[in-house]
C-alpha cells in the first residue's frame, strides 16, 4: 500500500468514526486534556495498525477497543501532547461549559456511580455506545456467552441498586421490576 | 433495547462537539508521520507508548498484583503486551483471567504461547515457568533451559525463592510453540498448582532434613507449624493417616496450611539432596 493509499483507507475510518470514538473517550474521562489526549493517541495507534483494522463496522468495535485500551493505560506522557492536542482540550472544555449536565435522572446516575467499573462499562457500552451484546463481546475480547452473562448480571445490579434507592420502578417497566425480584 | 439499557443511555454524558475543523486538522498531523516498514508488518501493539519495560509503573502494577494475591480486575486487556525494540515485553494485567484470553491476545499478536495462571503458595507467587520448545519436548529430547524467551526481573537484590520476575521478553520473530507457567498466590482454601516443596524457602519445614524421618516426626512437626498433612504411597489413593513409624519419602505443599507427604514402610534410596545452601 502507498502512502496515499494508506492515508485514504485511514481517512475513511477517522471521518466515519471520529465523533463516536470523542464521545466515548469524553464519556470516560474527568479531565478534557486527557479526553483530547486519549483521542490523538487512539488514532494515532490505528494509523500505525491500519493494517490490523478490520473492514467495515468492525473498525468501530476495533476502535473502541484500542480508546479502551488507551483509557484503562491511564496516565499519557506529557512529552506527548502537542499544540494540537492541547488546543483540542481547549475546544472540549468550552464545549463542555456551553453544554447542560444532565438533570431529571439523578437517581439512575447515583445508582449507575455504586456499579463496579465493570459493570459500567458493559452497560455503558450498551446503553451509551448502543453496542448490541456479540458487538460488547468483540470490544471486551471476551466470549459472547460470558459477554452475555455479565451483561446480565450488570443490569440486574442496576436493578437492585435502582430498587433500593427508591427510583420508581413502575416507570421503568416490568422487565426490570422482574429482574430486582430475581425472577430473570 | 432492554429497558434498564434504555435507563443507561438516559443518563449518557454528552458526546461532544463531533467533527470539527481541528479534528480535520489532527488526521493530517497523525497521517504526516510515517509508519515504519516493520511496525506495519507486526505492529500488534494497541497502545504503543515510548515506556520503558523496567520502568517503575510496571514493576509496580506487577508487585502489587503479585503479593495481593486477588487481582483486581483492570478495565484492561488481561495481558500487558509491548513493543520494545525488537522484543515483546509481557505482564499479566489480570491474574485471574481465563487462561483462553491469554492465548487470545497472544495469539493476535501472531505468538502461539500457551500462558497458564496457576495458584501457589507465598513462596512461588511470581515464579515464571518456561518451555521455549513445545515441540522439541514433545518429541522426547530434553529443551535447555536457557532460550529466546527470558524473564525479566525487578532490579535490584533479589532474595526470592523464586526469583524476582515482572514479566517475561519474547522476540518479535518467535515463531516456536511455547509455555509459559506464572504463580499467582492461591485464593483461600484452592489447591496448588505448582506445589513447592515442603522444605523449600518459605515453606514449613525449610532447612529441615526430613527424607527418612519417620511419619510421627514430621507430622507433629508440620502440626506444630499449624500444617495438615496428609499421607500417600505409590500407587495408592491419599489418606489422611499413615503409621508413624513408616518413612518419608517427599513432601509438598498442596494448599495453605496443607502438606501431602510421600510415604513408605523402608527408607527411600533416592539421595537425600540435604537442607540446601539456604540454610
Amino acid at each position: 500500500m502507498t502512502h496515499h493509499d494508506r492515508k485514504q483507507r485511514f481517512e475513511v475510518i477517522y471521518v466515519a468514526n471520529y465523533a463516536d470514538i470523542l464521545a466515548y473517550i469524553r464519556r470516560r474521562t474527568d479531565s478534557h486534556e486527557d479526553a483530547a489526549d486519549a483521542l490523538a493517541e487512539t488514532f494515532t495507534t490505528t494509523w500505525r495498525r491500519l493494517d490490523d483494522v478490520p473492514e467495515g463496522r468492525d473498525a468501530r468495535l476495533w476502535l473502541f477497543g484500542v480508546a479502551r485500551r488507551v483509557l484503562a493505560n491511564g496516565r499519557r506522557a506529557e512529552s506527548r501532547r502537542g499544540e494540537l492536542v492541547e488546543r483540542l482540550g481547549h475546544q472540549l472544555a468550552v464545549w463542555a461549559e456551553h453544554t447542560a449536565a444532565g438533570e431529571g435522572l439523578a437517581g439512575v446516575q447515583e445508582a449507575f456511580a455504586r456499579l463496579s467499573p465493570d459493570d459500567r462499562e458493559i452497560l455503558a457500552l450498551a446503553g451509551w455506545e448502543g453496542l448490541g451484546s456479540d458487538e460488547i463481546a468483540t470490544v471486551l475480547g471476551c466470549s459472547r456467552a460470558n459477554t452475555r452473562l455479565r451483561l446480565h448480571r450488570a443490569r440486574k445490579r442496576l436493578a437492585k441498586h435502582l430498587d433500593m434507592a427508591g427510583v420508581d420502578m413502575a416507570r421503568i417497566g416490568l422487565r426490570a421490576v422482574a429482574m430486582t425480584k430475581g425472577v430473570m | 433495547m432492554h429497558e434498564i439499557d434504555r435507563l443507561v443511555a438516559g443518563i449518557a454524558p454528552d458526546p461532544g462537539p463531533g467533527t470539527t475543523p481541528i479534528a480535520r486538522e489532527l488526521l493530517e498531523e497523525i497521517t504526516s508521520v510515517p509508519v515504519p516498514e516493520r511496525r506495519r508488518l507486526r505492529s500488534w501493539l494497541a497502545v504503543p507508548r515510548p515506556r520503558r519495560w523496567a520502568s517503575v509503573p510496571v514493576l509496580a502494577t506487577l508487585t502489587a498484583l503479585l503479593s495481593f494475591g486477588i487481582a483486581q480486575a483492570p478495565a484492561s486487556a488481561a495481558l500487558d503486551i509491548e513493543l520494545v525494540d525488537d522484543h515483546y515485553v509481557i505482564t499479566v494485567n489480570d491474574l485471574l483471567a481465563d487462561s483462553e484470553v491469554y492465548q487470545r491476545e497472544l495469539r493476535a499478536r501472531g505468538l502461539d504461547i500457551t500462558l497458564d495462571v496457576v495458584p501457589t503458595s507465598a513462596s512461588l507467587t511470581g515464579k515464571i515457568i518456561v518451555i521455549n520448545d513445545m515441540e522439541r519436548l514433545m518429541s522426547g529430547r530434553t529443551v535447555p533451559r536457557e532460550g529466546p524467551i527470558t524473564t525479566i526481573d525487578a532490579q535490584g537484590p533479589c532474595e526470592r525463592f523464586a526469583g524476582c520476575p515482572i514479566g517475561v521478553k519474547v522476540p518479535v520473530a518467535f515463531g516456536k510453540k511455547a509455555e509459559i507457567t506464572l504463580g499467582r498466590r492461591a485464593l483461600p482454601g484452592e489447591r496448588y498448582t505448582m506445589p513447592p516443596g515442603i522444605a523449600t524457602p518459605g515453606e514449613p519445614l525449610h532447612c529441615v532434613d526430613y527424607v527418612n524421618k519417620s511419619v510421627a516426626e514430621i507430622t507433629v512437626l508440620l502440626r506444630e507449624r499449624g500444617v495438615t498433612p496428609s499421607y500417600i504411597q505409590y500407587g495408592k489413593r491419599a489418606a489422611p493417616s499413615a503409621p508413624g513409624g513408616w518413612y518419608v519419602h517427599k513432601g509438598v505443599m498442596t494448599a495453605d496450611g496443607q502438606a501431602l507427604l510421600l510415604v513408605g514402610a523402608e527408607p527411600t534410596t533416592q539421595r537425600n539432596p540435604g537442607p540446601g545452601s539456604h540454610c
